[in-house]
């Protein structure tokens, strides 16, 4: 990996190539956990790795390259959703003085592809309470289930304590449950 | 009204639903797209309006801007508010006007006529 980076810094496209083809699915699928919409996963994975083409040369080897990718693809993300966000907000001010405006309008429903057909219902609920939790508690919960980190590497990517992450991770599931409970108790 | 235990039984099995979840990955072709964005990027440079834009379209920019000129507003009215010594002001200013401009004739064939 240490020759990619050196490779990349010289400018090589052979070796930007060969990091994207490592690192795409891990960028992807984590851009898909937290935006659950295919084409804005696609558009912020290209992002991620622009970025990384332009700031090679800040990479200092200090952290691993996934951690490193890690960060930028959850800070994207974020980002992401806030302009979505805001985009959606002065969309409703607009339509008020009759502009026209692109609208902003989410899928009614999320599938990860990677979801066994058994479960296919049961995480499309789950992702739909996933959308609703607070940015750093859907970041590090998609981290953990998605992905498969624990708390340590997750606390490497945000920048955070161990603790501070396992709290993180305590409430998302918290809220999830309380979620879910409001849902099935409603369901009759 | 489901049982408590089955809401349970239902909540853990959903949160579970992700365990042993695929892997997703980018469609076909995802390196040409972003070389093609890669191009497109080096070609155009970052358009400073759009950048304007974006900030000025912030909520919290363009809330901030409307409450400054809104306190410029009450600042400027509070200003010009009628003080005894303005209105005095404006009186004597009347006065002299009428005098001097005749503002109390309503026609020029009053205009006319000889004063008496």
């Amino acid at each position: 990996m240490t020759d990619i980076i050196a490779h990349l810094k010289q400018g090589s496209e052979a070796a930007f190539k060969e990091l994207v083809a490592q690192w795409k699915g891990m960028v992807y699928n984590t851009a898909l956990g937290i935006l659950q919409n295919e084409a804005d996963a696609e558009d912020v994975s290209q992002e991620v790795f622009m970025q990384v083409f332009e700031s090679i040369g800040t990479f200092k080897g200090e952290s691993q390259i996934s951690t490193w990718l890690y960060r930028i693809t959850v800070t994207k993300c974020l980002d992401f959703l806030r302009k979505k966000t805001r985009k959606k907000r002065w969309g409703k001010v607009y339509s008020l003085f009759g502009a026209q405006n692109e609208l902003v309008i989410d899928p009614p429903e999320f599938h990860h592809p990677g979801v066994e057909l058994a479960n296919k219902e049961r995480a499309q609920l789950l992702f739909k309470a996933i959308a609703r939790l607070p940015d750093s508690q859907k970041a590090a919960f998609v981290l953990n289930k998605l992905e498969g980190l624990s708390s340590k590497e997750i606390a490497g990517i945000m920048d955070a304590s161990v603790s501070a992450v396992e709290g993180l991770l305590h409430r998302a599931k918290q809220n999830l449950r309380d979620q879910l409970e409001d849902y099935y108790r409603n369901q009759d | 009204m489901k049982a408590r235990r089955d809401i349970e039984q239902e909540i853990n099995r959903t949160l579970g639903s992700l365990d042993g979840v695929q892997r997703a990955e980018p469609g076909d072709f995802f390196f040409t797209r972003l070389q093609a964005r890669l191009a497109r990027m080096r070609e155009e440079p970052t358009d400073a309006w759009e950048r304007f834009i974006g900030i000025i379209s912030r909520p919290s920019v363009a809330f901030s801007a409307l409450a400054l000129i809104l306190a410029v507003n009450g600042v400027m009215f509070a200003l010009n508010l009628p003080t005894t010594g303005r209105q005095e002001q404006a009186a004597l200013q009347q006065a002299f006007a009428d005098e001097e401009y005749q503002f109390g004739i309503a026609n020029f064939y009053e205009l006319e006529k000889p004063e008496q």
